[in-house]
């Protein structure tokens, strides 16, 4: 039984680039909202729009992806090993970190510069960084065929 | 600074190969995901002592020879140089 009932295989480079880009896109947004959010004219508004819900619906694709793409939600919580259980609070450990950061940086924003959605951001940081650490400390992921020797140790060293 | 992650070499690759196994089957056999033996196999990940004696256990070896902390000699080339030097 798996976790989810779609998962795709991804190499860690390009689980990589999703996380780069997820917060590419986010942190574009933030400086583009910050920017001019607050004095736009009616002429700026329509393509602001647009390329606001293009960021949102990349993050989205990018996120849900990113989702399905982590070996370890394709194993139930319950059958996880050693390895997969030290991954899992690795993971958490790094984003537990910036979170703790990311909260500080959202009080000085809210209660010094007066922008309270600050906290929203938060929100989709806590909600999205455990998956985006899995899926950036996880290595390339192996097949199971029969014989096949990777890496042979003996071989290459 | 943290120290730099001692690298653990080892023979799980071959020992697998030589008995016909699948990474499914050596996972189920030693209770870990096949990932996780992939993983051991291109040395990204170090087994902790209980995972390494359940290999050794399995593969009923002793821990020496299937794991080391330098880097391991094909296994012919190891008995051969012990069969020489025991014949000195």
């Amino acid at each position: 039984m798996k976790n989810h009932v779609f998962s795709i295989t991804l190499s860690q480079r390009k689980k990589r680039f999703l996380v780069i880009l997820i917060y590419s896109v986010l942190s574009a947004l933030l400086v583009l909202w910050l920017r001019t959010g607050l004095e736009l004219t009616d002429e700026q508004i329509p393509p602001m729009e647009i390329v606001t819900i293009l960021g949102f619906l990349i993050m989205v694709v990018g996120s849900v992806l990113l989702n399905m793409s982590v070996q370890l939600y394709a194993t139930p919580k319950t059958d996880w090993d050693e390895r997969q259980k030290d991954l899992r609070i690795k993971a958490n450990a790094k984003s537990y970190r910036v979170f703790g950061v990311s909260l500080l940086a959202a009080y000085i924003f809210s209660d010094v510069l007066g922008m309270g959605w600050s906290y929203i951001l938060v929100a989709f940081l806590y909600i999205s960084l455990p998956t985006a650490f899995l899926a950036w400390l996880e290595p390339d992921p192996v097949q199971n065929d029969a014989f096949h020797i990777s890496g042979d140790q003996e071989a290459t060293t | 600074m943290p120290p730099n992650k001692l690298t653990i070499y080892n023979r799980i690759s071959v020992l697998r190969a030589e008995r016909g196994l699948s990474r499914k089957e050596l996972a189920d056999a030693v209770g870990v995901n096949f990932q996780t033996i992939g993983y051991l196999e291109r040395g990204d990940y170090n087994p902790s002592l209980e995972l390494a004696f359940k290999l050794s256990e399995y593969f009923g070896l002793p821990i020496e020879i299937i794991f080391s902390t330098k880097p391991l000699k094909p296994l012919s080339q190891a008995l051969f140089e012990l069969r020489k030097e025991r014949a000195a």
